[in-house]
């Protein structure tokens, strides 16, 4: 019998998650995959928002200011890389009265240092912007951030607090109960806690009609991205924007904090959740980004990909106990600026239901958790005392990401620990570069092999039934 | 005039080959040196291949190949052999992996070394 | 750590360099090299046909790197293998990283050896998902003859290079199912010989003008579309096709894997994506050489060879102080020629000058053409393809006095 339940290991239960252990709770976090970060927090565009889009009085205004408030002690606490490099809002002739929008919005929600700015000032701080660019709104709070290492790190974080993960745990039945909830997996488990928090990202809505809850709906909305080489990480320094719309921010082009450039999203309805991406998806990116940034170097595209927003007919963040099952707590519809929001939501949640379930303090709660690019950061005389401990770390593995062995085995001997291909790149960054792993994979998959004392048959890119290898041994 | 033709496989060039048949003999044309004359006449006798892959040892896996050619319509039963193969000791290169792998005298033997 | 030269990599490029360097007379070579056994890429290219040109037999891939691990065996040359060069600068400091630690070897000369890399699948357009199963072909090559284990049971085989090619046979020797090969353009970039005895003999399809518009499956690859394309390689609505399979190797090219290069702050020709040379090989940056497939991609091994020894023997009597300068003239691509490498030549070296070049289409009874000055001098074959590199030796004659004058290589057919 746990305390709390957290359903979902995405950003919004990691940091849940994280901020529950920070009281004399026992938590569990279920997740239906087979690692954490599995779904939308894994595929967004890392950005940490100014807030001035989130429309004055509701909640994703609310938890948007109070998440990029905090977000340089929490990035700092998880030990994950965070830039407040600053984003441009651009207008082509014509949309100037929405930019202004955005200006007096972003004021009235407390966003600092807001500028509106004409074409050519715009263009000095960013000289490839389009010519056709007229004005812009420059918000120099807004950052870039790893989302899927900051997902990672709080739910580890967690973990080193205590917290309890269940993954491959997807749940599929509810009993209620006189003490709280009975959640039973597809494979047969039972997870007992007093209350459960759903942040089941796109499956919310299933989680909570489990529970007799049918107040909200979930939607998917798909975004393609293309992601380039580092070379072309510097073709702009600032998040660029174009104007937003019902549908979404728009395309955006904008650096990502480990160097890349990234440039996306598109904005499609779809009935399911499904990530694949679209030839048509391409030809809008290249369209649309080419309305705010010129010349963009797509000739160094090293991947596509494409994330699911799960959005909720409310229009806006669902954070609240349940109306019918009091033992339920939903935070739904966590689309942008959820990445920004997350740790906010995670401390208002905790306190909550801490409140509710009359809960103290935790005061051994540590905060803090070892940077997962310590050994990257260290000088040289660093690097050279650890390898001399450690001769693994003087030995790299990937070489677009100069990522070594000791960094990987740290990575599979650290909370929450990865079990695949995937889990061992989203940590490390080992198969994330140019090559996309077309060298470093099968030492990762030895690696793995060896660690876990898998056969070849039962290493999988992601999970499930994603073997690498279906021919065999030789 | 019957007439077959051939991509020359016996150097990166591949000379387009056509062989013309007259009284039962084979006239080529197209080649730029005898190895191509060679290579033809025998696609239409009998083609020949030299067949290269990889056998397990114990002391790891270690590149092959037959030590000649071997008609190509034995390729797949001398693949059966190397892929049933498990050679119990060292292999240097030159070594015999398999003896007269393809009944006709031709043996396949490492193009490596077992590594430790 | 000082040394006279430092060969970055110990491939077939790196090991030819180190013996011709030591066979100029250099003696304080230091080769390094980030796997554990020197061979480069021709430790898992097992299949035959390497060799040809250069020893008049065909060897496979590890037979040929152990004839030139032997010979810089045999000279005692130092492979330092398991380690990393992280940078290096125009001034020839190269920061290496190993088990021992982080360290910096001074050098004379540099000689680049870094070799190149596949494309990725990722770099191309493709719709769909993206499923385990996808590999590029050289990552299969590596599960299959290095690890020793079969990627997949059907697969189907995007670009027609020699790698795809030889894969293709491969994986049917090993008993899986090659649906097809597709290619998007109207040629193979694949060399003939390898598309008869690769395909023909198997009965595999190679699709020309083909292109793979979808990738199917959730966890592993089920199956991709394959379009016909129009000239402008798009591809054309209701050719699409369905082909069932677990695997997707991509053979879409190499690229000079050149970022230590950059990190030096030299150039990069938008061509070859490799540096400009000149008839040593020597970069712009002064007693830093490049060969190989880090400077150009290299069909054949036998010409790797060739280049790197240049190289080698370049960066000996540069280290040993006895280099003249050099008065340069440049190279340019005519009519029908994507490259021409070196892109300058010493106008006063007084040798012969071999000059490599890859045409742009396929041709039968080509001519070429080299222009300098006043002075033309043609040159005949029976057939050139992108494929496949073209190379001419000119006289020194032709040079001398053709100041500031441009060599242009024309490829012209019937």
């Amino acid at each position: 019998m746990y305390d709390v339940a957290v359903i979902g290991g995405g950003i919004v239960g990691a940091f849940c998650a994280r901020e529950l252990v920070g009281y004399k709770l026992s938590v569990v976090v279920l997740e239906a995959a087979d690692d954490v970060c599995a779904g939308a927090s894994r595929a967004n565009s890392g950005i940490v928002h100014a807030g001035f889009d989130a429309e004055y009085g509701t909640l994703k205004a609310k938890f948007n200011i109070e998440g990029s408030n905090i977000m340089e002690r929490v990035s700092d606490e998880l030990g994950v890389k965070f830039k407040r490099i600053g984003a441009l809002v651009t207008a082509q002739s014509g949309q100037e009265e929405r930019i202004r929008h955005l200006y007096e919005n972003g004021l009235k929600n407390g966003v600092k240092g807001l500028q509106m700015l004409d074409g050519d000032a715009a263009r000095e701080l960013e000289h490839n912007l389009s010519r056709n660019v007229v004005s812009a709104l420059y918000a120099p709070s807004a950052g870039i951030i790893c989302p899927y290492g900051m997902t990672i790190a709080a739910i580890g974080n967690a973990m080193d607090n205590g917290a309890a993960l269940k993954c491959g745990f997807k749940v599929s039945s509810v009993d209620r109960t006189e003490s709280g909830c009975a959640l039973h997996s597809e494979s047969g488990e039972t997870i007992c806690a007093r209350m459960a928090v759903n942040c089941a990202g796109y499956g919310a809505q299933r989680v909570a009609e489990l529970f007799g809850d049918r107040s909200f709906k979930i939607g998917a909305r798909k975004g393609e991205y293309i992601l380039l080489d580092k070379s072309a990480g510097a073709f702009v320094s600032h998040t660029i924007f174009s104007v937003p719309t019902k549908a979404g921010k728009g395309v955006l082009v904008t650096p990502t904090v480990d160097g890349n450039l990234l440039v996306g999203p598109t904005s499609v309805e779809e009935a399911e959740h499904d990530v694949a991406v679209r030839r048509c998806g391409f030809e809008e990116i290249r369209s649309k980004s080419a309305r705010t940034v010129e010349n963009i170097p797509f000739g160094q595209t090293i991947t596509s990909f494409a994330g699911v927003r799960a959005y909720c007919d409310r229009h806006d963040f669902i954070v609240e106990q349940s109306a019918v099952a009091k033992e339920l707590y939903n935070v739904a519809g966590i689309e942008s600026p959820g990445l920004t929001s997350a740790p906010a939501i995670g401390r208002y949640v905790a306190e909550r239901i801490a409140e509710a379930l009359g809960a103290e303090q935790n005061l051994r709660f540590d905060p803090h958790r070892k940077s997962m690019s310590w050994f990257a950061e260290l000088d040289r005389d660093g690097k050279n005392e650890v390898i001399k401990r450690d001769p693994a770390y003087g030995a790299i593995v990937c070489r677009c990401e100069n990522v070594t062995l000791g960094e990987i085995l740290e990575a599979l001997r650290t909370e929450p620990r990865p079990h695949t291909l995937d889990g061992i790149k989203l940590r490390t960054r080992a198969g994330m570069g140019r090559c996309q792993g077309g060298f470093c994979q099968p030492s990762v998959f030895n690696i793995l092999m060896k660690e876990y004392g898998y056969k070849a048959e039962e290493v999988t890119k992601n999970g499930g039934k994603s073997y690498i290898i279906t021919g065999g041994e030789l | 005039m019957e007439e077959k033709h051939f991509v020359c496989i016996e150097c990166p060039r591949g000379c387009m080959l056509t062989a013309t048949f007259k009284d039962g003999a084979a006239q080529v044309r197209g080649n730029m040196c005898p190895r191509g004359k060679k290579y033809a006449e025998a696609e239409i006798t009998e083609p020949r291949r030299v067949l290269t892959s990889t056998v397990r040892t114990a002391y790891g896996l270690v590149p092959v190949k037959t030590n000649g050619e071997i008609k190509k319509t034995a390729i797949f039963d001398v693949m059966k052999k190397i892929r049933a193969a498990y050679i119990d000791r060292r292999l240097d290169l030159g070594d015999i992996a398999i003896a007269d792998a393809d009944g006709d005298g031709v043996d396949v033997i490492s193009c490596g070394r077992s590594s430790d | 750590m000082k040394r006279d030269i430092v060969i970055i990599g110990g491939g077939p490029a790196g090991l030819a360099a180190a013996v011709a360097a030591y066979d100029a007379g250099a003696r304080d070579i230091l080769v390094i090299e980030r796997e554990s056994v020197a061979g480069g890429i021709l430790k898992q290219c097992i299949h035959n046909g390497f060799g040809l040109t250069r020893f008049k037999e065909s060897m496979t891939g590890p037979e040929y790197a152990h004839k030139f691990i032997q010979m810089a065996q045999d000279r005692g040359i130092e492979i330092m293998t398991d380690t990393f060069v992280t940078s290096f600068t125009k001034d020839k400091r190269v920061e290496c990283m190993n088990a021992d630690g982080i360290f910096t070897v001074q050098a004379k000369a540099i000689v680049l050896c870094m070799g190149c890399r596949e494309r990725s699948k990722g770099a191309i357009d493709i719709a769909g998902t993206r499923p385990a199963g996808l590999f590029s072909a050289g990552t299969a090559q590596k599960y299959i003859n290095i690890e020793g284990y079969l990627p997949c049971k059907r697969a189907v085989i995007v670009g027609s290079g020699d790698i795809g090619l030889i894969m293709a046979r491969r994986l049917t020797l090993e008993g899986a199912q090659v649906a097809c090969v597709c290619e998007i353009m109207e040629h193979s970039s694949g060399l003939k010989r390898n598309i008869a005895q690769c395909l023909d003999d198997f009965g595999i399809p190679l699709l020309l003008e083909h292109t793979v518009v979808e990738i199917h499956g959730k966890e592993r690859v089920s199956g991709v579309t394959i379009a016909k394309v129009d000239k402008q390689k798009r591809p054309i609505d209701g050719t699409e096709k369905f082909y069932e399979c677990d695997g997707v190797l991509f053979s879409v090219g190499l690229i000079p894997e050149n970022e230590l290069t950059k990190g030096a702050g030299l150039a990069v020709d938008g061509r070859t994506k490799g540096c400009i040379v000149d008839g040593d090989r020597e970069t712009e940056a002064e007693g830093i050489f490049a060969c190989g497939n880090v400077l150009h991609v290299h069909d054949l091994v036998d010409h790797v060879s060739e280049e790197a020894e240049r190289a080698g023997r370049a960066a000996a009597r540069y280290a040993a102080g006895k280099y003249k300068s050099k008065r340069y003239i440049n190279t340019a691509a005519g009519d029908g020629v994507s490259y021409v490498l070196p892109q300058k030549l010493d106008a006063d070296g007084g040798e012969p000058q071999k000059l490599y070049f890859r045409v742009n289409r396929a041709l039968r009874d080509a001519t070429i053409t080299v222009e300098s000055g006043g002075s033309v001098e043609t040159y005949n074959r029976i057939a050139v393809a992108p494929g496949e590199m073209e190379s001419v030796t000119i006289k020194p004659q032709i040079l001398i006095g053709a100041d500031g004058v441009k060599i242009s290589v024309k490829v012209r057919g019937e």
